[in-house]
């Protein structure tokens, strides 16, 4: 065992001083195992997604809840009360987001978020959103929208007193992303007025948004006109216990991105162990260029990060 | 090793430069997995040019030296293939 394993992994007499599993056969056998996987991965996803699909597990409403009510009680505000109005908003807007492929707070044909907010049956004073995708956890999520001016603003404004979330994960601008949409609210009263306050980063059409963050007073929309066209969909705990019932057994999006890391560690391992080796005892060979394939394999681990984390909107 | 690196300084600045342009394209992209790919898949191809270019200089473009590195992007191509979702 321990003489394949150096064969395997150690430059030696053995393997001609060359890692066996850096050898062209080696890494040939390795990449058409990689594509064949992929393959099954991909299939499997798309015939069975009940054992091998995308998971929303990690990310809650209620940690998304938890988490934001202790940063804004760490900051002396009262907590938010989760609303199914602005709950509802949430959904529409990201099951939108999902059918028109789009990452922003305003959708291509001009729809504000104000708009499902109001189409939910909940008339505001203030309302406001924050957007998140590709996190992996609650935590992460409400840590990044903290950790942003904008949208902390949003999260420890004293004008809000209800919230709404959606968790929804699909295909958006051409990736598996779960998306995390929080709606903020405080509810109009008669002697109040209507305005809206959003991220600043609500591109690409700001012009009608900063037209309504303006101080002027404007008339409350009807809510019967405005109820008359939306089609209220289950409570949201339904919705959360079905999204719960409904999580796979495998993640899919996990499963790809551990194999590459894997594969990415154990070459990067692998090429520096046999160049180290190499340099000892001063092997002189015609392939040893370690140094440059273990630097184009670092772009793509850091790379593979990137793409990893989340962003926010 | 160290010897051929500082030998071929400039070809290694160059050769910084590119992954460092493809980290930042990866950055500015952020959301747009479409686009990642592909900066990344171009800069993948950037690799295996860089490195035909330094071994010619190097006077040691040897067919092997050729495959060694194809098959290095493909494995990194791959790779990058599993880091995105569909």
């Amino acid at each position: 065992m321990k003489k394949i394993l150096r064969h395997l992994l150690i430059p030696h007499e053995s393997n001609n001083h060359r890692s066996r599993v850096l050898h062209h056969d080696s890494l040939l056998l390795i990449i058409s195992f990689l594509v064949a996987g992929l393959i099954i991965i991909q299939g499997t996803h798309r015939e069975y997604p009940a054992v091998l699909g995308d998971s929303t597990a990690s990310i809650t409403v209620e940690d998304l809840l938890k988490d934001t009510n202790v940063d804004r009680e760490a900051h002396g505000l009262a907590p938010l009360v989760l609303n199914p109005e602005l709950t509802q908003a949430a959904q529409n807007k990201a099951k939108d987001m999902f059918a028109k492929d789009y990452w922003a707070h305003v959708s291509p044909d001009g729809t504000t978020p104000w708009v499902w907010i109001r189409a939910a049956g909940y008339n505001y004073l203030y309302a406001g959103e924050n957007l998140a995708r590709g996190f992996d956890s609650s935590d992460a999520v409400v840590t990044a929208w903290m950790n942003s001016p904008e949208h902390r603003a949003n999260l420890l404004s004293s004008n809000y007193t209800d919230i709404g979330f959606a968790i929804q994960s699909g295909i958006l601008t051409g990736t598996q992303t779960t998306l995390v949409v929080q709606e903020f609210g405080s509810p109009y009263n008669d002697n109040g007025t209507v305005s809206d306050t959003a991220v600043t980063t609500i591109s690409p059409t700001p012009a009608p948004i900063a037209a309504a963050i303006s101080s002027q007073p404007t008339p409350t929309p009807s809510a019967k006109v405005i109820v008359a066209n939306v089609q209220i969909g289950q409570p949201s705990a339904l919705a959360g216990q079905a999204a719960a019932q409904n999580q796979p057994l495998f993640d899919a999006n996990s499963l790809k991105k551990n194999i590459a890391y894997a594969f990415l560690a154990f070459f990067l391992l692998i090429l520096a162990i046999d160049a180290i080796i190499v340099e000892r005892k001063q092997i002189v060979r015609v392939f040893s260029h370690n140094v440059d394939h273990m630097l184009f394999l670092l772009f793509i681990l850091l790379a593979g990060i990137i793409i990893g984390s989340g962003v926010i909107l | 090793m160290i010897k051929n690196i500082k030998k071929h300084s400039w070809h290694y600045l160059v050769y910084l430069v590119i992954f460092g342009g493809g980290l930042t394209l990866v950055v500015a992209t952020r959301g747009n997995a479409s686009l990642q790919a592909t900066f990344l898949i171009m800069t993948a191809f950037i690799y295996f040019m860089w490195s035909m270019v330094h071994h010619y200089v190097h006077h040691d473009l040897h067919p092997r030296v050729v495959v060694e590195y194809i098959l290095m992007v493909v494995l990194g191509t791959i790779l990058t293939l599993f880091l995105f979702g569909n």
